[in-house]
């Protein structure tokens, strides 16, 4: 009896995975996004890594260095390449031709000897993110030789130079570059996460409401097979799918950072092969949640037109722990690992930080998954028994 | 054998079957006639469980089919009034879907299916996907896969429907044929001429009721009518409706 159950199970599984990978739309549902995603992804690290990796040596045009001698003789011992300033400054720095122009004021020998401020513009357009770096540099070396020359004023008057400073400020950033690296990462795993949905949705969606909509649904009700063979089958076949959208998500995630230069955005990840697994790991359990409910209501939508619409909708539910996160970083709790979804994004994140599961991790993601789909099947398995599942919208 | 007795179904308020009752006996051809929204469909759907009458009972081969309609279904080969295949599968593997749901070995069903395609002359037809048939093609591996595991009760819900004169008339030499074999066969239509010329044994149905049963030529004694046509519309039509 189990038997011949097991054997419909596979005939369905069979026939379903056959009109599965026979259908562009299911295929490219479940490979498209997990193959393109990381890589894209992995273009833009490498974009602002390129950005981020600086030349040795920072220009300044300098307009009026005759003014300030000793300014230009600090910037240049510094390791700054002092140059002449372009013909128009400000349009220079307006179209973004140079990141910046210091402009010495004409007063400003005299200004200096009589020891009062003495006027330096230092020209920037702050709206240009790629060259915030090089501003930011040209102001640290100003503010430098400003306390220097400070200091040295205040030791020919004899007064202490430290009396300047009641405040002794250390930045101690306890983010390794790993977990730095992590937080860029999030929004791999919400790829990842997005891609055990697709991989499922569409042969979900067509096995049901499609099957539905072809009108196939009523001669393969008519059949001596129970309904829970069915269902099974089905189910099986969306969960194969979301597997391999998983699978592949994953390998080209590990494949892609590792081909991408994180070491010069100051950080250091190691992708191996093992990160690779724990994540497969993690992501694994979703596939079964995902499909189930995909099926469940798809199986409820009346048109196949109805089940597209509620199931894009579906797909907003995993990326939402994503986006909150993003927005509102909140410390991980241990309930999280029980929710579907959410669990994922924690337990990713843990992996990618390289903090390693534990086997209560595990416990609960696995077992909270499991209960879900089993709830949602045996929820899918009486709206078969139902007439309402034949009635077309 | 297919025995109905007395079946009743409602979708909300609507009663769709009433007190419908008739005997198919095996070796004969039972036509349900009658217009379009009589309850036919309703009434197929309720012979092989796929709708659950709210009372009545139906036996196939004596087994209840309410109860143990799994059983039932094994005796039963549906052709349902929409053909629904699978267009990314070809006509062959369409057939063989449903032969291995119905638990056929594999050397049953590929010998099963051979047959088929011989008697249904799907040759032309067998290994191409079935999303670009005409409606003959389709209806040619629609039956296929009905018959597929040999069922000693046959349910053809308008089999002719949308089918040109050639492949109507390889319609009729199966139905026949499979009468030949000592088969139970209901088949279901509006279409008179199709009845008188296939059934032995003509149900009419109307308003969701059995209004009279017979032979062609008893319905044609029995309301007086010049021909069968007139006896339909006469049966049909309730007396107080007014004259068409």
């Amino acid at each position: 009896m189990a038997n011949r159950w097991l054997r419909l199970v596979s005939t369905v599984l069979r026939k379903e995975l056959l009109d599965g990978f026979r259908d562009r739309r299911a295929l490219l549902s479940a490979l498209a996004f997990p193959l393109m995603s990381p890589i894209l992804v992995a273009f833009m690290f490498t974009a602002i890594a390129q950005d981020h990796a600086e030349p040795p040596v920072l220009e300044l045009p300098v307009q009026g260095a005759e003014h300030a001698p000793g300014l230009v003789g600090f910037l240049t011992s510094a390791g700054a390449d002092v140059v002449e300033p372009p013909e128009d400054p400000q349009a220079s720095v307006a179209s973004g031709d140079v990141p910046l122009v210091i402009v010495v004021d004409e007063d400003f020998t005299d200004r200096f000897r009589q020891g009062r401020p003495a006027r330096v513009e230092l020209m920037s357009d702050s709206s240009r993110n790629a060259h915030r770096t090089a501003v930011a540099r040209a102001e640290r070396l100003l503010e430098a030789w400003a306390s220097q020359v400070a200091m040295q004023r205040l030791v020919l008057r004899g007064v202490d130079p430290t009396l300047l400073s009641p405040l002794d400020l250390q930045e101690v950033d306890t983010a390794t570059p790993q977990q730095r690296a992590a937080n860029l990462l999030e929004m791999l795993v919400m790829m990842a996460v997005m891609a055990a949905f697709l991989g499922s949705m569409y042969l979900a969606m067509d096995s049901t409401a499609g099957e539905r909509e072809r009108r196939s649904l009523e001669p393969l009700l008519s059949l001596p097979v129970p309904r829970s063979a069915l269902v099974a089958g089905k189910f099986a076949a969306a969960v194969l799918f979301g597997v391999l959208g998983v699978a592949l998500a994953t390998t080209t995630i590990v494949v892609a950072m590792n081909h991408t230069p994180l070491e010069l955005l100051g950080v250091r990840v190691v992708l191996t092969a093992q990160t690779g697994l724990a994540l497969f790991a993690v992501l694994l359990p979703l596939v079964p949640v995902a499909a189930a409910v995909q099926l469940l209501v798809a199986s409820g939508a009346t048109s196949f037109k109805e089940a597209q619409t509620w199931l894009s909708m579906t797909l907003f539910i995993p990326m939402m722990p994503g986006m909150i996160m993003t927005v509102r970083p909140v410390n991980p709790q241990d309930w999280m690992g029980a929710v579907p979804g959410l669990a994922q994004q924690v337990l990713s994140g843990k992996v990618l930080r390289g903090d390693g599961l534990g086997a209560m991790d595990i416990g609960l993601v696995y077992g909270s998954s499991l209960l879900v789909t089993a709830v949602v099947l045996v929820g899918l398995t009486q709206l078969f028994h139902h007439e309402r599942i034949l009635k077309r919208g | 054998m297919i025995d109905a007795r007395d079946l009743r179904k409602s979708f909300g308020d609507v009663v769709a079957v009433e007190h419908v009752s008739f005997h198919a006996p095996d070796g004969r051809i039972t036509g349900l006639l009658g217009p379009n929204g009589a309850g036919k469909s309703t009434t197929m759907r309720m012979l092989h469980g796929l709708m659950r009458p709210d009372s009545g009972q139906v036996k196939v081969d004596g087994i209840d089919v309410t109860t143990d309609a799994v059983s039932a279904r094994r005796r039963i080969g549906v052709l349902p009034d929409a053909l629904g295949l699978y267009p990314r599968l070809t006509a062959v593997e369409n057939v063989r879907y449903y032969a291995d749901l119905h638990g056929l070995s594999a050397s049953e069903a590929n010998r099963r299916v051979s047959e088929l395609v011989d008697l249904l002359d799907m040759h032309g037809i067998a290994d191409r996907p079935t999303s670009g048939f005409s409606q003959g093609e389709r209806m040619k591996v629609a039956l296929a896969r009905a018959l597929v595991h040999s069922p000693q009760n046959i349910l053809l819900d308008e089999p002719t429907n949308g089918l040109d004169v050639m492949s109507t008339r390889a319609v009729r030499k199966l139905v026949r044929q499979l009468r030949e074999d000592g088969r139970c066969v209901v088949f279901s239509s509006h279409i008179m001429q199709e009845v008188a010329a296939l059934c032995d044994h003509i149900v009419v149905v109307a308003g969701g009721r059995v209004v009279a049963e017979g032979t062609a030529e008893e319905l044609v004694a029995r309301t007086g009518a010049a021909s069968l046509e007139d006896a339909f519309v006469a049966l049909v039509i309730p007396p107080d409706a007014g004259a068409i």
